[in-house]
């Protein structure tokens, strides 16, 4: 029984970072993930899971691309809009704001829009 | 080898193989309660398997860990779990939501899981999936912690391990250097910034150790081949760097490994992991991003002087801004080596095999040079710091160990 200690004993101070991590994942604001993922909230209850969608970002940025990537999982996201995908998902930064991404959300179906932090996100579908 | 090692090194293949299992499984379309047998026979199959056949091989006369060790283990914990708090960030670093828990999330789904493997923009869906596999079963048995909580446990845990695994082999040969091998580490800014960052590599270092202390502890037998192969089965499905670690300790230690049927024993230790990577690389995952994009005209970059004096130096750089301690444990290594008149023993061969590895994959990288060594370079340092450590460490002080007599050593005779 002594001899399983030290394995027990790793487990256990795992267990404790953890639940510090939980804790400070409550606090913390600090993160590209977290801004997005609080931009997109309620997106999801408008995309299938497994759904195939394009993406759309100001100046293609890829941060912004992965950062969405992932708050959307399963969800695959294409990038940029070479999919022929029916819907799009645009995350347009409103301080470098890009009319031609407005002109897209005009003129398409919009099924879903927040603000959050400086980025205006839209969920849209060919008319 | 103290049996608490083995103890450890077999929760950690378990793990692995858990993992292994968890994907094949899916791939097979196994729904997930399926899966979910599945892998609680293969733990109850691993107990019964070291209680019945392991243990009993290895039990000792004298067998307890001393009162020291366990307050050594109990303060490396401590320390582990007080520094992590402060490098504590939501999601981890970028390859851990880009990559590491992008997969887990997929993985977690045992309908769309697929889809994982259409991200090749800002995303390697090529590589092995050991860490994700093992976020995205715990996701899948608690919905509400996500991939960042479990995926945050395993990091640390393996962190922990590696400094563990440094006390409880080299504690039997001397308390100041044990206790100043894994201070070295710990005491590291960015060993404990990639303990929580939730990335592959202290994962990837953790089994590597823990393949080189089976060797090496253990007296030449079915277990000590059997040991190393799960420890190097799950190198292969960690990262793919592992592949190349596996490659290069086998073929350094084919004597031990393969020779005298016990190949049997070490093609049995990577079974499940291998295939679980041959499905996946041939099956599922596109192209690596290197082996795509490189052609004969990379070979060219050979001849290119500057590239070799550029990677020198960032690594060199590396080496002083990370891993500072090494720099001493190589020198007076070779010191020793000079003084004993001595080689290099072959496992410091492999490492320093498996760093000029490192090194040309940088030299026909077809990527830019710079920015392929500042993404990466200082993790593939720590992939094999802590094997280095063990190794040269223990070739230094040599087979003068401090344990009691026992069966176990009486009737193998002390291999180091």
């Amino acid at each position: 029984m002594r001899n399983v200690l030290p394995l027990l004993l790793v487990l256990l101070a795992a267990m404790v970072a953890t639940a510090g991590f939980i804790d400070g994942r409550k606090k913390g604001n600090d993160q590209l993930v977290l801004q997005h993922s609080t931009g997109l909230a309620g997106v999801q209850k408008y995309l299938p899971a497994g759904a195939h969608i394009g993406f759309v970002c100001t100046r293609n940025d890829a941060p912004t691309y992965a950062a969405c990537r992932y708050v959307l999982a399963p969800v695959y996201l294409g990038y940029r809009v070479s999919l022929p995908t029916d819907t799009l998902l645009v995350v347009n930064e409103r301080e470098n704001g890009d009319s031609l991404m407005q002109q897209m959300v005009a003129s398409h179906k919009l099924l879903w829009q927040n603000t959050y932090l400086g980025y205006n996100y839209y969920l849209i579908a060919k008319q | 080898m103290p049996t608490a090692i083995i103890y450890i090194i077999w929760a950690m293949a378990t793990a692995g193989w858990g993992s292994a299992l968890y994907f094949l499984l899916l791939a097979a379309g196994i729904p997930g309660i399926g899966i979910a047998v599945a892998i609680v026979l293969l733990l109850m199959g691993g107990l019964y398997y070291l209680q019945k056949k392991i243990l009993p091989i290895v039990s000792f006369v004298i067998s307890p860990l001393s009162t020291l060790t366990m307050v050594g283990v109990g303060v490396i914990s401590w320390v582990m779990v007080v520094s992590s708090a402060s490098h504590i960030t939501s999601y981890g670093g970028w390859d851990a939501w880009a990559i590491w828990n992008l997969q887990a999330k997929y993985l977690a789904d045992g309908t769309h899981w697929q889809n994982m493997f259409l991200n090749t923009r800002h995303g390697h869906p090529d590589y092995p999936l050991l860490v994700p596999t093992i976020s995205a079963i715990c996701s899948r048995l608690v919905p509400s912690a996500g991939v960042e909580v479990p995926a945050f446990f395993w990091s640390v845990a393996m962190a922990i391990l590696v400094l563990v695994l440094l006390w409880l082999s080299l504690r039997p040969k001397s308390l100041l250097v044990s206790a100043w091998a894994v201070y070295s580490v710990v005491a590291s800014q960015y060993y404990v910034t990639q303990a929580t960052a939730m990335y592959a590599d202290i994962t990837l270092a953790c089994f590597f150790l823990a393949a080189i202390q089976s060797l090496r502890l253990l007296p030449a037998g079915n277990l000590q081949v059997l040991l190393s192969a799960l420890c190097i089965g799950c190198c292969v499905w960690t990262k793919n760097e592992g592949t190349i670690l596996a490659g290069l300790f086998t073929v350094f230690h084919c004597r031990t490994l393969l020779l005298q049927k016990r190949w049997v024993m070490f093609l049995s230790g990577i079974s499940l992991p291998l295939t679980a990577w041959c499905l996946l690389k041939g099956v599922y995952a596109p192209a690596n991003d290197l082996a795509h994009n490189f052609s004969v005209a990379s070979l060219q970059q050979l001849m290119q002087w500057a590239r070799y004096g550029i990677i020198w130096q960032h690594m060199a750089d590396t080496v002083n801004a990370h891993f500072g301690y090494m720099r001493w444990v190589i020198v007076l290594y070779l010191l020793v080596c000079l003084f004993r008149k001595r080689w290099p023993t072959a496992t410091a061969w492999m490492l320093a095999g498996c760093m000029a590895a490192y090194f040309f994959i940088y030299v026909l990288s077809p990527m830019d040079l710079n920015w392929h060594l500042v993404t990466s370079a200082d993790r593939l340092m720590l992939q094999l710091m802590p094997a280095l450590l063990y190794v040269l460490i223990d070739d230094g002080i040599g087979n003068k160990i401090a344990m009691p007599q026992n069966i176990f050593f009486s009737r193998f005779g002390m291999n180091g």
